[in-house]
């Protein structure tokens, strides 16, 4: 079996624009989660009530789902309730936001609950309002906190993005599938594609790595 | 020791910087502080004693609105509690609270821990507040460690760092709330030593202690609490010396 690299090469334009869609996609759909992830999180903190219920309904329903399901139902189920009809690239952007909105939540209510309760206690004797304490105090400890597991949400979310090439979305994975089928050498694009992919974690996975190791150090 | 009219509660030009009228607490059913009522004078050191769980930490801990009262008043200078949220805020700048744990920021640098509270609170320049921080820190004996970070510091430093930090909004009155429990023991000396010097600069002290030796030589007056309720209040010599309350009396002869 040889590597052929020339059509590689020939085809690079193509590849290019697939990595350059999965970054895209991958920017945006964090994005929404984040948004997501946020007002849920201010969901479940309330700790009673509709949103509360709400908030707490929509991390276990969205974390039991498995991502093709969403993203097939949201692409073929969505326009039956919704009026407009979203594209392949919306549709798979949302529907990869949507879980990873739910495990962001999580995360960043974890993240605001563990910091110490005697931290807020001392914030607040020293008569710091709420919007410093916040700032001052809560955010960067929670932060600091967050930050490995939300990069293992982003690892997480790179390598779904290859799933919404099923409803026709023409990133990396897309590109590479369609390549490979229409030159015989599947074994070329689909290592790119791999290559690439990997390329894209690994530093997420060195940062995770120092972090865990700065919080254990308890350097900040 | 009680009080009854609201003049009295709301004088002038009171001598009293604190002002407690039947303050009960509840946590659940449990009744916590059970209509505690006391008088601080400017000035004066008060120290706390009694069992673990006998109300002080809770009391402390009303005085300065960080745990609700159920019913009572408290009057802190001018302001009286319990108050709007301006109002809790501003009491909150003018007591100091310094605690077992410590709570320093982990994620700020000693200086920084002390100079914050008076450029949020207070509108000071950082630059101000930094130098108020190295005045502050050098009276505390930090000066040299005024760069490192809380976790770099032993517990008796960190405890003074957290005195410091407590004097940066230069508050009317510091409450102390076991500040040596959590302390080695060769450490609890330089800490009490930090407080008998403030002791003699006229601030209002609370302190909620185990240390018998300290409240007999620095108080003005030793109160005694137990289940929520303030049973004796006397000079430090009385109160030690010719303790009338049984209570009082076999407390004393189990920690003495």
């Amino acid at each position: 079996m040889s590597f052929d690299t020339s059509v590689i090469w020939q085809n690079l334009p193509m590849l290019l624009a697939g990595i350059w869609l999965t970054v895209a996609i991958v920017f945006l759909s964090l994005a929404v989660a984040i948004v997501i992830g946020s007002l849920v999180c201010a969901g479940t903190l309330l700790g009673r009530g509709f949103v509360y219920d709400l908030s707490v309904g929509y991390v276990a329903l969205f974390r039991a789902l498995p991502e093709p399901v969403i993203i097939f139902w949201l692409y073929y189920c969505g326009p039956l309730i919704l009026n407009s009809k979203l594209s392949a690239f919306e549709s798979g952007t949302i529907a990869l936001a949507i879980p990873s909105g739910a495990y962001l939540a999580e995360i960043f209510r974890a993240g605001i609950q563990a910091v110490p309760r005697g931290q807020i206690e001392a914030a607040r004797a020293l008569g710091l309002s709420s919007f410093w304490l916040v700032w001052d105090v809560v955010a960067p400890q929670a932060l600091r906190m967050m930050i490995p597991p939300i990069l293992g949400v982003v690892t997480i979310l790179i390598k779904n993005s290859a799933l919404v090439s099923a409803i026709g979305v023409e990133e990396l994975f897309y590109r590479a599938t369609v390549l490979g089928g229409q030159t015989f050498h599947y074994f070329e694009f689909l290592t790119v594609a791999a290559v690439v992919y990997f390329l894209m974690i690994l530093p997420l996975s060195v940062l995770v790595q120092r972090q865990e190791r700065r919080l254990l150090a308890k350097v900040w | 020791m009680t009080l009854n009219t609201v003049g009295d509660f709301f004088p002038g030009s009171s001598p009293q910087m604190i002002v407690c009228k039947g303050v009960r607490k509840f946590f659940g059913t449990f009744e916590a502080l059970k209509g505690v009522s006391l008088e601080v004078a400017r000035g004066e050191v008060l120290c706390i004693i009694g069992p673990s769980g006998g109300g002080k930490s809770a009391f402390l801990r009303t005085l300065n609105g960080l745990e609700p009262f159920d019913a009572g008043r408290i009057r802190i200078d001018q302001i009286e509690l319990p108050g709007t949220h301006r109002e809790i805020l501003e009491v909150r700048r003018e007591v100091g609270m310094v605690f077992q744990s410590f709570n320093l920021f982990p994620h700020m640098t000693v200086r920084r821990n002390v100079a914050l509270a008076p450029v949020r609170g207070r509108g000071l320049s950082w630059a101000e507040a930094n130098m108020r921080a190295e005045r502050l820190l050098a009276r505390v004996g930090i000066f040299d460690q005024i760069d490192k970070y809380p976790s770099q510091l032993s517990g008796g430093q960190q405890q003074r760092v957290a005195i410091a930090r407590a004097l940066a909004m230069e508050p009317k009155v510091l409450l102390f709330d076991e500040p040596t429990s959590s302390l080695d023991p060769e450490m609890v000396q330089e800490v009490l030593e930090v407080m008998r010097e403030l002791a003699h600069t006229g601030i209002t002290m609370l302190v909620a202690t185990h240390e018998m030796g300290f409240a007999r030589e620095i108080a003005d007056h030793v109160a005694f609490m137990v289940d929520g309720t303030l049973l004796h209040l006397a000079p430090p010599k009385e109160f030690f010396d010719h303790p009338s309350d049984p209570r009082l009396n076999s407390f004393l002869s189990k920690v003495l």
